[in-house]
């Protein structure tokens, strides 16, 4: 009943993660690790967390984020003072600093396009307050921009590093409706299984 | 009005940036880099979806502001984990202690031996409160994700092979596999 | 938008015209060149022979005739190093050295390449189209004479590519017509093969093809800024070339589909259409997603005047992972086409070896497949990119690892939408790569800049 080929010439060929564009340090499998660090005008001191906090009430703005779904996770922090540790004394930052990070798959460079042409105006919110930003379009010089303010990792490590975001969302929205049969497949005649599977597989054919 | 804010759903967004002693750089970024892969050290972490170290030769130096102030060699470490952040510290400075203690011995400040309670403090000292948080799938853990991985490939698996079987054989291989 | 001047004359012809479709036979050889000074010599002689995309005024040429250079070639002809380098960093490297990137690996590994290929010796590639034999023969023989006499040039490889039977593949399917609608040069098609925008779809910017010219990205640029080019006069009109030639298992296709459709139930023939997302005579599923229809031309205008979002969403017609789809997701990635419109591509390209007799299933040990040409600015940014994110992956379309199912590989399986959906197993490699070459498509200047030994 299988439909699996049973030939397979010259052995099964390595898998290869869709990671390119970056070096190897910032990735783990198909999970990517970008760094960022810019400088922030003092103004962007002021709009940085208004923004940040409108975001957070607004329970759509990351909506296009959340399209562009090929990342698990990405913050933005201020950095504004480094505390005391050892003989270094506290140090408040004259200008204040603001991290990126990402989690995603795919090329660096599709990433980054995305950004440019799909969150044009969103980057400007994030960075129209750092010094040396160029407006996100044309994508060259944004993608000059990052680069130049990049840090590669030390070491990355992703939990379930096989695994893109938007697989795992597939798997986080199939796994109840499975569980659902399961439990129901016992009492269920055969005619009754064979329709709630055929009607599971119709219903998640795009989580499968 | 909180300005920042660590957490969205149940996961829990970590920074922290750590002075790095002097001349230590290059023993620190030899150590990282040999820190294998698959498994990693932090996989010991079972609370962690992501983590990474990053060294930051000169934190504040900026090609797009130069004459800005600079204060030499930090390390960046970050994690995106799930639940409170004591029940992940406790991961971090007691479970993976033994791997991760030739890493943060480099920093200054850091507590001899670099591991426990003393340790939770040093890191809790230098975090940097997370501005905006964004996770795709804030509700699930670890686990709750690894299982459903699993059950996907399962289910298309078996969806595979189930194909042309008649509805009794269907439902009793379902029920013997699931 | 802004008119677009094309001195067409100075184009090399296969770039902007399809000479396959009415060119039945393409040879491709690979030339390498012993010195400097001897190389020079004979392109200077071939200047006269390239065939341009200057339209003709009189009865089409009995063949045609065009040159393309690797990075070795350049320093082979005597370019200088520095100007080498103003070439892009992956045509420099060569395309074994993007191998593991492009899933050339295993069988299609470099180290099993056939010979020639993805050494460096291969300078220039000679690309001959003749109408029929005998053009061909003439043309060949012309070609092989002057190396003779010129001495110290060898042909290190060749292919001799031949249509047949309706312009199809050797998978059975009509291939080659959906091509970019390209400012100055395909505008009429752009309904379903430009970009997508709000307002309608609209051609594609010249310069996403053809250097020295704007590109997508010069339009959002305040200053207008050209994309980055091989120094003046190389870079002017100029392109990069790909080159692969793709072995086709065609007996193992054929069995493999036959033996998955026992549990299809529409049967074996849709299934292989479904795999490719059009019909063998070329019409596509989303548009007609039940049955071929009877006449279809794929030379008609129209027949690729369409998009995914709006006519087949879901994949019912088209799967969304079927191979037409992946290699031109068209307005189906979103954005009005924004994660899509800089990694298109011109495709050229021959089918070469006899095709298999119709339902055999047996392999009978005739070596057949692709010789696989494209043109575009940027090989990085257009070609592997299209390699690497939309055919040996899924993620982009919501199919996690899943690989184009036509070329294959055993990871990931392929999902046949319907209701009930239809699955494939993850099954054997249908092709494997024998050998292939990134190259430069010099303008006629830069040419003739070469021949003189002042291109710097």
């Amino acid at each position: 009943m299988a439909t699996t080929s049973s030939e397979v010439r010259g052995g099964a060929p390595s898998y290869a993660s869709a990671a390119s564009g970056t070096s190897t340090r910032n990735v783990d499998g198909q999970a990517v690790a970008l760094t960022v660090f810019s400088t922030v005008r003092s103004w962007g001191l002021l709009e940085l967390p208004l923004f940040f906090l409108v975001i957070r009430r607004g329970r759509h703005s990351l909506d296009t984020l959340k399209r562009l779904s090929f990342i698990h996770a990405a913050r933005w922090s201020i950095v504004r003072r480094l505390p005391a540790n050892g003989e270094r004394g506290e140090l408040r930052l004259r200008y204040p600093h603001l991290y990126f990070e990402s989690n995603f798959n795919g090329g660096w460079e599709e990433y980054i396009d995305a950004f440019s042409y799909a969150l044009t105006l969103g980057m400007w919110a994030f960075w129209g307050s750092s010094y040396g930003f160029p407006w996100a379009l044309p994508p060259s010089p944004f993608k000059d921009y990052i680069r130049a303010h990049e840090y590669e990792a030390g070491h990355y490590y992703s939990a379930y590093p096989d695994a893109t975001a938007t697989t795992v969302l597939s798997a986080l929205d199939l796994a109840p409706k499975v569980n659902g049969l399961r439990q129901c497949a016992a009492s269920m005649s055969d005619e009754e299984f064979a329709t709630a599977w055929r009607d599971l597989l119709t219903e998640s054919q795009t989580c499968l | 009005m909180p300005l920042t804010s660590n957490t969205e759903g149940q996961m829990y967004a970590l920074t922290v940036l750590a002075p790095i002693a002097p001349g230590e750089v290059d023993a620190l970024e030899q150590t990282l880099a040999n820190l294998p892969h698959d498994p990693s050290p932090l996989s010991g972490l079972g609370l962690a979806h992501f983590a990474r170290w990053v060294i930051i030769p000169d934190f504040g130096k900026d090609p797009s502001r130069p004459q800005a102030e600079h204060f030499g060699p930090y390390l960046l470490f970050s994690a995106t984990f799930d639940g409170d952040l004591e029940p992940f510290l406790e991961q971090l400075c007691v479970t993976v202690a033994d791997d991760a203690e030739p890493i943060w011995s480099r920093c200054i400040g850091v507590p001899i031996p670099a591991r426990g309670a003393p340790l939770k403090a040093y890191l809790r000292r230098n975090q940097v409160q997370t501005g905006l948080f964004f996770a795709a799938y804030p509700q699930a853990t670890v686990e709750e994700v690894t299982v459903a991985l699993a059950l996907r490939k399962q289910t298309i698996d078996f969806a595979i092979r189930s194909q042309g079987m008649d509805a009794a054989t269907l439902r009793q291989t379902f029920l013997d596999e699931f | 938008m802004a008119a677009v001047d094309i001195d067409r004359a100075d184009i090399q012809g296969d770039i902007l015209e399809a000479y396959g479709n009415r060119y039945g036979h393409t040879s491709y050889l690979f030339i390498s060149i012993g010195d400097p000074a001897s190389g020079r010599a004979w392109l200077s002689e071939q200047l006269p022979k390239v065939t341009t995309a200057a339209r003709w005024t009189g009865p089409r040429p009995r063949s045609t005739f065009n040159l393309a250079v690797t990075s070795p070639g350049l320093g082979a002809l005597g370019v200088s190093a520095a100007t080498i380098e103003s070439f892009s960093d992956e045509f420099q490297q060569g395309m074994k050295a993007s191998a593991a990137d492009l899933g050339d690996v295993g069988k299609s590994a470099p180290d099993h390449w056939e010979t020639g290929l993805g050494t460096g010796q291969a300078h220039m590639l000679v690309t001959i189209n003749a109408l029929d034999d005998g053009p061909l023969q003439e043309a060949l023989d012309g070609l092989r004479g002057g190396l003779a006499d010129c001495g110290q040039l060898d042909v290190v490889h060749e292919v001799h590519a031949r249509m047949f039977g309706g312009a199809r593949e050797h998978f059975g399917f009509a291939d080659g017509f959906s091509q970019p609608a390209i400012e100055g040069v395909s505008e009429d098609a752009a309904i379903g093969e430009g970009v997508p925008e709000p307002g309608g779809w609209r051609p594609l910017a010249l310069g996403e093809f053809i250097l020295g010219h704007e590109d997508e990205e010069s339009r959002t640029d305040r200053h207008r800024r050209l994309p980055t080019a091989p120094n003046d006069p190389l870079g002017r009109n100029g392109t990069y070339m790909v080159w692969r030639k793709v072995r086709q298992h065609v007996a193992l296709f054929r069995r493999t589909v036959r033996e998955a459709s026992r549990h299809y139930s529409e049967g074996d023939a849709k299934l292989m259409a479904k795999v490719v997302g059009r019909w063998p005579n070329g019409a596509p599923l989303a548009t007609s997603p039940d049955v071929p229809p009877a006449h279809f031309d794929p030379r008609s205008p129209g027949t690729n005047a369409f998009g995914y979002v709006n006519e087949d969403p879901n994949g019912f017609g088209c799967p969304l992972g079927a191979h037409v789809r992946r290699s031109n997701p068209r307005d189906s990635l979103g954005f009005n086409g924004k994660l899509a419109f800089r990694h298109r591509i011109i495709r050229r390209g021959m089918p070469y070896g006899p095709p298999l007799k119709d339902g055999t299933v047996e392999d009978d040990g005739e070596d057949r497949g692709l010789v696989f040409v494209c043109f575009n600015a940027s090989i990085s940014r257009q070609f592997e990119s299209i390699q690497r994110q939309w055919l040996n992956d899924g993620n982009v379309f919501h199919l996690g690892d899943d690989r184009d199912y036509l070329l294959g590989g055993t990871a990931g399986k392929m999902t046949i939408q319907g209701r009930p959906p239809f699955m494939l197993a993850p099954q054997a490699q249908f092709v494997t790569m024998r050998g292939g070459e990134y190259l430069f498509v010099p303008s006629l200047t830069a040419l003739a800049a070469i021949a003189d030994g002042v291109a710097g």
